[in-house]
Order: structure tokens, then C-alpha cells, then sequence
């Protein structure tokens, strides 16, 4: 490891420091459709100490921080809109803390998902939440995002995976959250001091300070696993039967669970079979990954099954073998990027919805494909244990189109918020929308003024 | 670098690349990854043992290309320093979800530079020893056509691999019985380390040379050689370990460990140069160093040969050159992935490089030479 020095003779002890442009042109944007920053400043950290010292350097200098881990995310956060100092923790990427017994892993930010799931392994244990694109993803990102993925359906979204933070505060406050927040208590409860402060981290794009640890719970590793793949003639018996998918538990065991349309599903089943009967492939399909020991397993999907038939459902193996089932075991960390990018370049816009809004969801983009005819549009959406996140995608060339997109993902943000749609993985790419929240904003900006009153961190993320 | 020559280098970039330039997700698969279920705990060595700088990258390389191509004012001495700090390995090519090529957009880069002029010094010293003194390391050609035996014919172009090792190599062969014949008509160099300093026309003509004095059956030692010469022509030359295996498929000749040799077992060390990239096919070479090990009765100790994503060993592209503590870094790094298990390279230019670090990694070919006795079947041995 370098040594913290302070190579511009200013306080910045850190041990890796970029000031030239052509070093920092990797950190002026992450995947998505947000137009990219320019940092003065970046500082590759990789201690707490080094993190204080980079948020004491900003605010001596009265510059913005902005925090970046792997640069995976596609809603900007980490895009240096206001300049200042981009703080890298992608070098912060140790296991602090295994505590088999509490069932609690605590990590530093950087750390790759694949790394903290390879690391776990032989303790036969895992992580609730791992997003798909778990080789260059950090864990300090997804926090910071709220990231889904593998496991949402039993757990939701990352920061309901989490037992608590260690936080510096923009002035240079070392927070522990939960338990931890008792000197010598260590991580175990999230809820157990008063109100949830975990949770004012989770999800914030660094908006209230740079996550420097992350305690995890722990789950063991299921025994046995399948996926099977239930197709419906329409997008409303699908949400009817994910409703009660979700009221029925049968979240319980499912590792991972979308929902694609059917344009998606037969360009899937097409690309793997060209005999394929097209025209006998359902309307909406469901991709469920189980998990457990084999009878939980065995039970669920017959389970599933059995609850889809009432919905008018049944199983698809079409698209289990052309795609689902290929993507759970073998691409899982693949096709988050070769699925959407192969194309062209592809701006995505998540939000939440509850499911007896997918079928307005799934029609909110129909509309935009009559409105915005330039662009293909796709959708998708994440099973989670209560609730969805859908994807909306649009493919554009970023060469010629990137000014041109922009309205037309703009326009697809009011029109998710109008079909009852929220705002997920906010960042700057649902920063108008975020504002439009009259009380819940205006109380975010109350605590932003409180910890943050000088505005350094990450301005423009969440609306702030 | 002046302002018409930057524009130039930009809209030759840009004619070339642009599409891609403006594909890339930002993933990030090409700077820091971690993917244990392939084999994969890092994916670019120069931002591994040099610099955690994104610039070094594939998506770096990308990225300086795009910032060119718009017209961004970037430092041209930076630019050449981060380009040629990078060992060709192909790791981002391979890594890459949607198929882009940001090794193939560094070279051109490189040569872009080079040829504007903006090459660093040293890649500009690397190149003038080259081209002055036959190869990289101003090494004297010490192989000598000796006599051979009458067994199977080879017809062998040493390239810039005419060293010591190469003269051993050459004496094994002929006591072995094979009718040896060594390219003569034709330079020492084919031109492949010119192409990775950036050296792109001198590159292409000396290959062109080069290709008309070797046919498809040629053998060829070094592995950015055969690359090189085989560069887009599936019937090009071929490796040393091809041509052995097909002369003891065909009967032609037998290979045993010397007597008194206890095959215990050995780490062999990839070559990037044979790893399969987009749209391009490799060379045999590694599939056939495992078939002579299985002959042999040696187990093969890295169980994961061959990694398809291994790391440079810092021998590659402007590397040695331009980082040479880094170079050494990456040297140390691969050899004690091997543990305390014996580990030899398939890569000869490899196995030079781990030489000057200090690394006992020899070449597959001198463990061959040194433990096996080669036995041609049909005629009298030298």
C-alpha cells in the first residue's frame, strides 16, 4: 500500500492523487445518460483517515465531493456536475469484521461483490442483496444507490441488507450507525438507538457523507436451486399473479424473480431457436430463481405453479432454457451489460412501483414508443418482497443522439410519476421529479442544511 | 505535437474507432474486476502493479481516445506516457460484455502518436535499437546453422530469439534427429515488438518481409512473432509446439524425460500473445503444451491452465520500456502465483523478461531441451 503523503503540500494526505485531466477523464461520468462532470481533483483513498483527510481538503477549500466506488450505477450520482474533489474508494476494499455468530460481515466500501460473495464461500454463507454486476459493483455503491438485484425479492434493496454504516459526516465526524453507535458494541441491530440514521445514508448518493464501512447480515448459501419461467397472455393477470406471489410469502425461497415483455421474450427465444414457434409465447413472462434446501425448492415451484394456473399462467420452458435459466446460472454477471449495450448505448430510468401498477407502467411505455418513435424503447421489471422496480430503457447512439435523448427520458420520468410510478435510484436522473415532492423534499433539505449546511456534498444528487 | 497533428491524430481516431468510442457503458469490467467463477481477481496489471489510474485502462484508453476525437485539449506527453504504459495484453478485449476493442484502439493510439512524432523517449530508444540492431535488446545473434539429422524436416525462423536459448534449442532438435533449416532469407526481426512501440509502418513492412520468406509450415519461436505474422491468415506459420505434436502424432518422433528425470509436477505460465481475443482465434500452443506434459507423465500444477484472463507478466507492449519497475512488478507477481511448485513460461520473450527480474521462470521450450529427449523414428540422428 502507498504511504499517505501529501503531495500537493496542502493537507491532502492521501495515498493516490489525480490532478491531470487526462487521468481523470474515467471519473467524469458512470453507465448512464447523464452528461458527464469535470473533477478538479481526485483522491483514491484508502483508509478512513484518508477519507477525512479528503473531506477536510474540500472544505477548506470550500470544494464539492463526490464519492465514487466501482462507477457502475446509471443515474449519475457520481458525475462531478459542480467540479471539486471526487473521492475514490474503489481501493477501500477490505473485510474488516466476520462475525459468524452476530451473522454479521463488515466491509469497506470498495469492496467487489464477486470478492465479499468468493470470501464468504467457505463459510457457506452469503450476502442478501448482489447486484448483477457483481464483478465491478462495489458494496459502498450499491448502499449508496439502494441497488437491487439478486435477492430483492427476499430481502427488497440493499439497504434492507444492512446492519449498519460507519459514516464521515461533512465535518469530518466519524458516525456509527445501530448497535455499533455504542462504543464497543459492534454491529448486530440496525433499529436498536431511537430513529433509523442507517437509513439516511442508504440510497442518498452521498448527499449526507462518504460511507466508509458497511456491516452486512450474513444467510446461508441455499443447498439446491431452479428457476422455472411462468408466461401470462397479458401484462394484468402477471401483476395479479405477482401480488400474490408477494401476499402468498412465496418470496421466501426466490433468489431472484423479473418480468419481461413479450417483444423481449420472443427476441430471446428467437436469437436461441430460429424454429421456434413465436406466435404460441406468451404476452408477459416471469422468471423465478428458487433457493433452499431441495424440498423448499421443489414445493415452491410447484407452489408457483399452481398460483399462476389461477391466473390464467403457465410455465414458458421456452424462455427458461433460451434465456432465463441461462442468465440465473451462467451469465448472471453478464447480461446486465450485454443485454442492454450490445445495441447501442442505453439510457435506463428505474422506478418503483407497486404491482398492480405494472400494467400502467407497461403501458406508460408504450406511450413513450408512440411519442419518441427514434428510439427503441424496452422495460423490464425486478421482483422484490414487496412491491417492483421497473426498468425503462431506451437505446440510442450516444455519437449522434445523446442531446436528443435527453427530452425524451425526461419526458419518460413525468410519465412514470403520473402513472403512479416513484423515483428509484435517484441521482441526479430524477432530480426534478425528487423536487416536485413537496414536504419530503423540503425535509431532506432541512437535514441537508444540518449536516451539510455549506452544500459540498454531491450537489445536484437527490434534487439537493 | 502540434494542433494540426493532434486533429489529425483525432480524425484518424475517430474514423476508425467511432463507433465504438461512443458504445462503451462505463462498466468498468475492463479496470477493476473481480470474478472468481472465471478465474478473474484482477484484469489489467498495469492498474494492478503500475498505477490505480482508470486512465490505464481499456475504458482509459477509450476515454482518451473519445476526449481526442471531440477535440478536448489534453497534455500529448501524458497521453503517449499513459498509452504506451500498457502490455498489450488484451485482458479488457476479452473481458469486454459487448465485444469493443480498447486494446486495439491503445494501438492505434500508439501508432498514431508515434508516427505524429510524440512517442516517449523511450519507446523512440526502444524502436532505433530495433531497427539498428535487430531486436529489442541489441541482443548479438549467436544461433548458427549446424548439422542436422535426417528425421523430420523443420523449417525454423528464430526471429530476434537467436540467443542462447534458441542455440540450445536448435542442438536438441538436430541431436534429436530432425533436419533443421533456418530461415535465412529474411530480417531478424518480423517487425511484431516494432508494432507494439507504435511502429506501425516500419511494422507492417518488415512483417511483409518477413511473410515472404516464411510458409505455412514454417516454425516460429516467439509467440508476438507467430501473432504477428499470422495476423488475419489461418495459414500462416506455426508454433514449436504445434510442429512437435503433429511430428509425434505422425510417428515420427518419440519424447521421454531423460533418464534419472521424477516427473513431478509444473506450473506452466500463459502467453498473452496465445490468448483467444474477439474475432480472432490462437494459435494451438497451449492445448499442445498440456499434450506434451500428459506424454510425459508431468502433472500440471495450475489446474486452470490456461486462464483465459491472465495477467501480463510485463513483458508486453511498451511496458519493459516505458515502467520498468512496474514491468518488474508484474514479473514477481505471476511467478509467485506459482507457489514453490517449478514454473516455466511458454512465452521465450517471457521468459527473458522474468530473467531480468530476478525470477527463476525459464522457457517451456529449455525445460523440453533440458529434461526430454527427443528421438526422431525414421533415419540416423546427427
Amino acid at each position: 500500500m502507498s504511504a499517505s503523503i501529501d503531495r500537493l503540500g496542502d493537507g491532502l494526505a492521501v495515498s493516490t492523487v489525480f490532478t491531470d485531466p487526462v487521468d481523470m477523464l474515467a471519473y467524469r461520468r458512470d453507465c448512464s445518460v447523464v452528461r458527464p462532470g469535470d473533477p478538479d481533483l481526485v483522491a483514491r483513498v484508502r483508509d478512513v483517515a484518508e477519507v477525512q483527510a479528503a473531506v477536510a481538503r474540500a472544505a477548506r477549500e470550500r470544494q464539492p465531493v463526490y464519492v465514487r466506488g466501482g462507477g457502475t450505477m446509471y443515474a449519475g450520482g457520481i458525475n462531478p456536475h459542480a467540479g471539486g474533489v471526487v473521492v475514490d474508494t474503489g481501493g477501500m476494499d477490505r473485510v474488516l469484521e466476520l462475525d459468524l455468530a452476530r451473522g454479521v460481515v463488515v466491509v469497506e466500501p470498495g469492496i467487489r461483490f464477486a470478492a465479499l460473495i468468493e470470501f464468504l464461500r467457505p463459510h457457506g454463507q452469503t450476502i442478501g442483496i448482489v447486484p448483477l454486476t457483481g464483478p465491478a459493483a462495489t458494496v459502498g455503491g450499491a448502499v449508496s444507490a439502494h441497488a437491487l438485484g439478486s435477492g430483492s425479492p427476499r430481502q427488497q434493496g440493499m439497504g434492507d441488507c444492512v446492519a449498519g454504516l460507519e459514516v464521515v459526516l461533512p465535518d469530518g465526524t466519524l458516525l456509527r450507525t445501530g448497535s455499533a453507535a455504542a462504543d464497543g458494541a459492534g454491529f448486530f441491530q440496525r433499529y436498536c438507538i431511537g430513529p433509523d440514521l442507517t437509513g439516511l445514508f442508504i440510497g442518498a448518493d452521498a448527499t449526507f457523507g462518504v460511507v466508509t464501512a458497511i456491516a452486512l447480515w450474513l444467510y446461508p448459501v441455499p443447498s439446491s436451486r431452479d428457476t422455472v419461467s411462468i408466461g401470462f397472455a397479458g401484462v394484468a393477470e402477471a401483476g395479479r399473479f405477482l401480488a400474490a406471489v408477494q401476499g402468498a410469502e412465496l418470496t421466501r425461497n426466490t433468489w431472484y424473480a423479473a418480468g419481461y415483455e413479450g417483444s423481449a421474450v420472443r427476441a430471446r427465444v428467437a436469437a436461441a431457436d430460429a424454429a421456434a414457434d413465436l406466435d404460441a409465447l406468451p404476452g408477459f413472462c416471469t422468471g423465478f430463481d428458487l433457493g433452499g434446501d431441495a424440498a423448499a425448492v421443489a414445493g415452491d415451484r410447484a407452489r408457483l405453479l399452481e398460483l399462476a394456473a389461477h391466473h390464467g399462467g403457465r410455465e414458458c420452458r421456452a424462455f427458461d432454457a433460451a434465456y432465463f435459466r441461462r442468465l440465473r446460472y451462467d451469465e448472471t454477471y453478464w447480461y446486465s451489460y450485454a443485454g442492454y449495450f450490445t445495441r447501442s448505448r442505453c439510457a435506463i430510468l428505474m422506478s418503483s412501483l407497486p404491482c398492480d401498477r405494472l400494467e400502467a407502467f407497461v403501458a406508460t411505455v408504450d406511450g413513450l414508443r408512440g411519442r419518441w418513435p427514434d428510439y427503441p424503447w424496452g422495460a423490464a421489471v425486478v421482483l422484490c418482497r414487496r412491491g417492483l422496480h421497473g426498468g425503462v430503457l431506451a437505446f440510442y447512439d450516444e455519437r449522434t443522439a445523446w442531446d436528443a435523448v435527453t427530452p425524451a427520458i425526461d419526458d419518460a420520468a413525468d410519465a412514470l410519476v403520473a402513472a403512479g410510478c416513484v423515483p428509484y435510484k435517484s441521482a441526479k436522473q430524477w432530480a426534478p421529479q425528487v423536487r416536485g415532492f413537496g414536504a419530503y423534499s423540503a425535509t431532506l433539505g432541512k437535514l441537508k442544511s444540518a449536516l451539510d449546511p455549506d452544500g459540498l456534498f454531491a450537489p445536484g444528487n437527490l434534487g439537493l | 505535437m502540434s494542433a494540426p497533428a493532434s486533429a489529425a491524430l483525432a480524425a484518424g481516431v475517430l474514423a476508425r474507432y467511432g463507433d465504438e468510442l461512443y458504445h462503451c457503458a462505463s462498466c468498468n469490467y475492463c479496470v477493476d474486476q473481480v470474478w472468481p467463477e472465471r478465474g478473474i481477481a484482477r484484469v489489467c496489471a498495469t492498474f494492478e502493479h503500475h498505477a490505480p489510474s482508470p486512465a490505464y485502462s481499456g475504458r482509459g484508453y477509450i476515454e482518451i481516445a473519445r476526449a481526442l476525437a471531440e477535440g478536448m485539449e489534453l497534455d500529448l506527453d501524458t497521453v503517449a506516457v499513459r498509452v504506451n504504459t500498457c502490455t498489450d495484453c488484451g485482458n479488457c478485449e476479452v473481458t469486454c460484455p459487448i465485444g469493443l476493442h480498447p486494446a486495439a484502439i491503445n494501438r492505434g493510439l500508439r501508432t498514431a502518436l508515434y508516427e505524429a512524432g510524440a512517442a516517449p523517449a523511450a519507446i523512440a530508444t526502444a524502436v532505433e535499437t530495433i531497427t539498428t540492431r535487430g531486436n529489442v535488446r541489441a541482443a548479438p545473434a549467436v544461433i548458427a546453422e549446424r548439422a542436422t539429422g535426417t528425421g523430420p524436416r523443420m523449417r525454423l525462423y528464430v526471429g530476434c530469439h537467436a540467443d542462447e536459448d534458441g542455440t540450445a534449442l536448435l542442438g536438441w532438435l538436430a541431436a534429436g534427429g530432425v533436419e533443421v533449416s533456418l530461415v535465412r532469407d529474411a530480417r531478424a526481426c518480423c517487425g511484431a515488438a516494432l508494432a507494439e512501440l507504435g511502429a506501425g509502418r516500419s511494422a507492417t513492412a518488415w512483417r511483409d518481409d518477413a511473410r515472404a520468406a516464411v510458409d505455412a509450415g514454417t516454425v516460429v519461436l516467439g509467440y508476438e512473432c507467430l501473432r504477428h505474422l499470422q495476423d488475419g491468415d489461418a495459414a500462416g506459420p506455426q508454433g514449436l509446439l504445434g510442429w512437435l505434436v503433429a511430428a509425434l502424432d505422425g510417428g515420427e518422433l518419440t519424447l521421454a524425460l531423460r533418464r534419472g528425470v521424477v516427473p513431478s509436477p509444473l506450473h506452466l505460465l500463459e502467453s498473452c500473445q496465445l490468448k483467444p481475443r474477439p474475432g480472432r482465434a490462437a494459435p494451438a500452443e497451449e492445448a499442445c503444451a498440456r499434450n506434451l506434459l500428459e506424454r510425459l507423465g508431468v502433472p500440471l500444477a495450475n489446474t486452470g491452465f490456461p486462464n483465459r484472463f491472465r495477467l501480463c507478466c510485463g513483458a508486453g507492449g511498451g511496458m519493459p520500456a516505458v515502467q520498468p519497475e512496474a514491468a518488474a512488478r508484474m514479473a514477481a507477481a505471476r511467478a509467485d502465483a506459482a507457489g514453490a511448485v517449478a514454473a516455466v513460461t511458454l512465452d521465450p520473450r517471457c521468459a527473458r523478461h522474468f530473467a531480468d527480474a530476478g525470477r527463476a521462470v525459464g522457457s517451456f521450450a529449455a525445460w523440453l531441451v533440458e529434461h526430454c529427449e527427443l528421438t526422431a523414428t525414421t533415419g540416423e540422428r546427427a
